[in-house]
């Protein structure tokens, strides 16, 4: 047996994977910018506000510094910066997923724009983002389902093997710095799942990118590690995979590239991915049966065991726990007609048709909604089995099964809701729309970009969004 | 109350008048020996990387005391801290808990604190330390045996509750705080014997410092994170061995009862106590090294477990490995810093002896616990170690409590010894340093240790 560590060293090391393969090329390139989008839109999170008075206050010194693409100081120690990009695209729940291997894509991009390396161009962040969501999906793999139920976030203890290894790419590594970042990026690896619905949660995804530059830096300046860490005794696998993990986790490694076989899930709604089935079966009933939410009595939905678990917060009190309500995703998808930023303010939380309509969910898990999974031991809740969801009204009840979510590979987003995606993210980040507009065509060509770091600052948000307080002091 | 409610309660809520004389002149030991072995932390070989990282962070405008770029964030500055803390293996201990002093130290040093008396210093690491201890003891050694290394995953919280003591959190940011450091509580053995065992240190410091800024900035976290499924005791020990040891916060104070370990010996603490017994012996029976034909060590349960280089191919390794450790003290009659050079593990007459040693644990030798379910490595039971010479003499001693414990306590004179060797190591002024070690002594009348510390800023 070759050692999986050994496996995924070489990997990393590899030739360049991007170019000559259009599909791979193709799917980078979206999955890419989709994170840029939702890491602009994260300046308008409640999130970003206490990230700003953070920075402030560690970093005094750089405050009277003009801003980068984030909205933050540019200069910023490159772990810092990774930890506020990370922070941000992951602070409205709106970025990508991979089912069983967490939010990995806005991780990769802030691992590999936080490098202290001058040019990145457009081809160097290709290859590095492909080679990190390739060793993020297969650590995943081998690290198994029961990691997650155990209590761990997987995009917090396995996408920072994902931005280690974009890291390692960008930074040009040799294989033993690869081994022992891999080694240090391991001892970095944590996240709990308690908390969720807090702003910790979003944090996560910032630990997991300042994780993987951290881990790659260190072993650039002479740190050593372990050099097998996923292998053997006491390593990442016997550690955090409570027994499960795979054996056969690269088994075809290098010949499938997850990013094309199955595809990233691009999230066509900024909260929990668990919500996502039991909504999009709302909508379709509410369109094909001309259903305004005033008149709904009641809205079921039957859920494959585990969809629930994540979804800790039936009456949700701010926007963090929103996201992590099916309640309010029910409530709020029935009077918006979609799911969207604007669904999860504060104010959106508190209207009182929103609370009436939570009061008509029922939610149930049955072991017949994921048959073949029934205990929910092998797959995500998002995706396992399938959802049932019925609407009461004064004429009746009417119901629909829904299998995939929306953006799933099987249902993907189009390149119209993509392109829409985008500008309502830059917008609700407070960003020009002509900016916006001009600059999608650009990332659209990311192979071609001379420096990616060019075109992102183009993205520089020109004023302080209103609600961003600059001054640096505690909340008390 | 829950646990975590005790916890944050305890940070928050302790009068300064509840936190007796005795525990904080306790401190005052910790604290000056673990400022020395920070300073000592860049002749290392993890000293001299860490230092590379932060300086490749950005442009280098003078250095704080440890050595590490000023101006760097808080939390950065916590983890070079604690890494060179840990760098030599050669900060203090308590069994069970890990190397919390060189956390403790660093987290409250690196505080954006204008001034920090000594005695706020004092108060903080008695607190800290208390904390630490504690989370520790609820966690049990389960929590060990799976591979985790307990410095690393509970010293962030020590190190939360020092900070959040220092920055005057209220109880909801403290409680968010341990919320955030739970999600940051990572490192694995597998790293032990590489330059990543003292960076876990480092990162047990950062990560506190990082969680409490984080929550007095206004981030939210679980406020139980302690309690329940899913929370870090059900994590990270299946609900842990021991969860009422929150109970007694304070009762006794731990930096009292059972008190650290200040090393006498710059490497694993498992290995102290078959030090002690070979450097006996030889001592005893005038045992010169090459006359030694056979070193029998029997250990109790699980006291070889961390000891896995058994061939060290670095200094570091050789850390971790009793066969040179042992040889290593044979052959020089004493275990200093030199002796975990690259160059020095390769010594012929130390080779030679590596050899001869045969180590293997025996229940017999933890009567009390043989399963070593309830004690570490380093302590509980006894060793026994047997030589043989080549005139066919056989000796044998028993050692229980290892130099430096609460039980056998270093004198006045080790520590201040070890003071000055620590920091000619690190390449500073020995009379600076002599005046530095006599003021530390009366930490609690220190009016800014800042300024104290100050001076000993190393060239860039």
């Amino acid at each position: 047996m070759t050692a999986l560590t050994a496996q995924l060293v070489d990997f990393t090391c590899a030739p360049p994977p991007v170019a000559g393969d259009d599909a791979l090329g193709e799917a980078a390139t979206a999955a890419i910018v989709d994170s840029i989008g939702v890491v602009l839109a994260g300046a308008g999170s409640e999130v970003s506000d206490a990230l700003h008075r953070y920075v402030g206050t560690v970093a005094p010194a750089a405050a009277q510094e003009p801003s980068d693409w984030t909205g933050f100081q540019a200069g910023l120690a490159p772990d810092l910066t990774a930890l506020v990009t990370g922070t941000l695209g992951h602070a409205l729940d709106f970025d990508d997923a991979l089912p069983g291997a967490g939010h990995p894509s806005v991780i990769l991009l802030s691992a590999a724009t936080s490098l202290p390396v001058g040019q990145l161009p457009g081809s160097l962040l290709l290859d590095a983002f492909a080679v990190g969501f390739e060793v993020n999906a297969r650590v995943a793999k081998a690290v198994g389902h029961k990691h997650y139920l155990h209590g761990w976030h997987t995009t917090a203890t396995v996408c920072c093997f994902g931005a280690a290894a974009a890291a390692a790419r960008v930074l040009r590594l040799s294989p033993v710095q690869v081994a022992r970042t891999y080694g240090i990026v391991a001892s970095l690896a944590a996240g709990l799942q308690r908390n969720f619905g807090t702003f910790t949660k979003p944090l996560h995804s910032g630990f997991a990118a300042r994780a993987g530059v951290m881990a790659a830096l260190m072993a650039e300046a002479g740190m050593t590690a372990d050099e097998s860490i996923l292998d053997g005794d006491r390593g990442f696998l016997a550690v955090y995979a409570q027994g499960a993990q795979q054996g056969d986790a690269v088994a075809d490694l290098g010949r499938r590239w997850s990013l094309v076989q199955p595809g990233t899930t691009q999230k066509k709604y900024p909260c929990a991915l668990e919500t996502y089935r039991a909504v999009d079966g709302l909508l379709e009933l509410q369109a094909r049966h001309g259903i305004a939410a005033a008149d709904i009595a009641g809205i079921s939905a039957v859920l494959p065991p585990g969809t629930l678990g994540p979804l800790r917060y039936p009456r949700p009190r701010d926007e963090m726990q929103a996201k992590f309500s099916m309640p309010y995703a029910l409530a709020a998808a029935a009077l918006d007609g979609t799911l969207s930023n604007s669904s999860f303010t504060p104010a959106a939380i508190a209207r009182p048709e929103a609370a009436r309509l939570m009061t008509c969910v029922q939610l149930r898990e049955d072991v017949a909604n994921r048959p073949e999974d029934p205990s929910g031991r092998n797959s995500s809740a998002s995706f396992g089995g399938f959802v049932d969801v019925a609407v009461t009204t004064a004429a009746g009840i009417v119901s629909t099964r829904v299998h995939h979510p929306a953006g799933s590979p099987q249902r993907p987003l189009s390149a119209a809701d993509r392109t829409a995606k985008f500008l309502d993210c830059a917008a609700f980040g407070g960003r020009d729309a002509d900016v916006a507009s001009d600059v999608l065509p650009q990332l659209s060509r990311l192979s071609e970009v001379p420096d990616v770091h060019d075109i992102l600052n183009r993205l520089t948000p020109t004023h302080v969004l209103d609600h961003c307080a600059q001054e640096g002091s505690p909340r008390s | 109350m829950n646990l975590t409610d005790r916890v944050a309660a305890f940070i928050v809520d302790t009068p300064r008048s509840a936190v007796p004389k005795e525990a904080t002149d306790a401190a005052v030991r910790p604290i000056a020996d673990t400022i020395g072995v920070i300073m000592a932390g860049s002749s290392g070989d993890a000293g001299k990387s860490v230092m590379a990282y932060a300086d490749a962070l950005g442009p280098v405008a003078g250095r704080t005391w440890t050595g590490s770029p000023a101006g760097l964030s808080p939390d950065t500055q916590a983890l070079i801290s604690s890494t060179l803390g840990h760098a030599l293996d050669y900060d203090d201990e308590l069994a069970g808990v890990g190397h919390p002093s060189s956390i403790l130290v660093s987290a409250i040093l690196a505080l954006p604190l204008a001034e920090l008396s000594g005695d706020q210093v004092l108060e903080a690491f008695v607190i800290g330390y208390e904390v630490n201890v504690k989370v520790a003891n609820a966690l049990g050694h389960r929590h060990y045996r799976k591979g985790w290394h307990t410095t690393a995953t509970v010293g962030g919280f020590g190190a939360a509750a020092a900070a959040c003591r220092l920055l005057h959190l209220d109880l909801d940011q403290t409680r968010y705080a341990l919320g955030i450091v739970a999600s940051l509580a990572g490192g694995l053995q597998r790293n032990f014997g590489t330059m990543t065992k003292p960076l876990h240190s480092g990162l047990a410091a950062r990560n506190g410092v990082l969680a409490a800024q984080l929550a007095q900035s206004g981030f939210t976290a679980s406020a139980d994170i302690l309690d329940g499924g899913r929370g870090f005791f059900d994590v990270y020990a299946d609900q842990g061995d021991h969860p009422e040891a929150i109970d007694r916060l304070g009762a006794p104070w731990a930096i009292l009862d059972p008190g650290p370990t200040l090393k006498k010996y710059p490497c694993c603490y498992a290995t102290h106590r078959p030090i002690d017994a070979v450097l006996q012996l030889q001592a005893r029976h005038g045992i010169e090294a090459d006359s030694i034909e056979k070193i029998t060590v029997r250990a109790p349960t699980f006291g070889l477990h961390p000891l896995i280089y058994h061939d060290p191919k670095t200094g570091l390794q050789g850390k971790f490995c009793l066969e040179y450790v042992l040889s290593a003290a044979l052959v020089g009659k004493q275990v200093v810093l030199d002796d975990f050079s690259d160059t020095a593990i390769n010594r012929p007459q130390v080779r030679r002896l590596m050899a001869l040693v045969e180590a293997k644990e025996d229940p017999a030798c933890r009567p009390e616990d043989p399963e070593a379910k309830n004690s570490s490595a380093g302590t509980g039971g006894f060793h026994i170690v047997t030589i043989r010479t080549a005139d066919g003499g056989e000796v044998s001693t028993k050692v229980q409590y290892p130099s430096g414990s609460p039980y056998h306590p270093l004198s006045d004179a080790d520590i201040a010894e070890k003071f000055r060797d620590c920091l000619a190591a690190g390449g500073r002024d020995a009379a600076a340093g002599a005046r530095l070690f006599a003021q530390l002594t009366e930490l609690q009348d220190v009016p800014d240790i800042h300024a104290l510390l100050a001076g000993f800023t190393v060239r860039g």
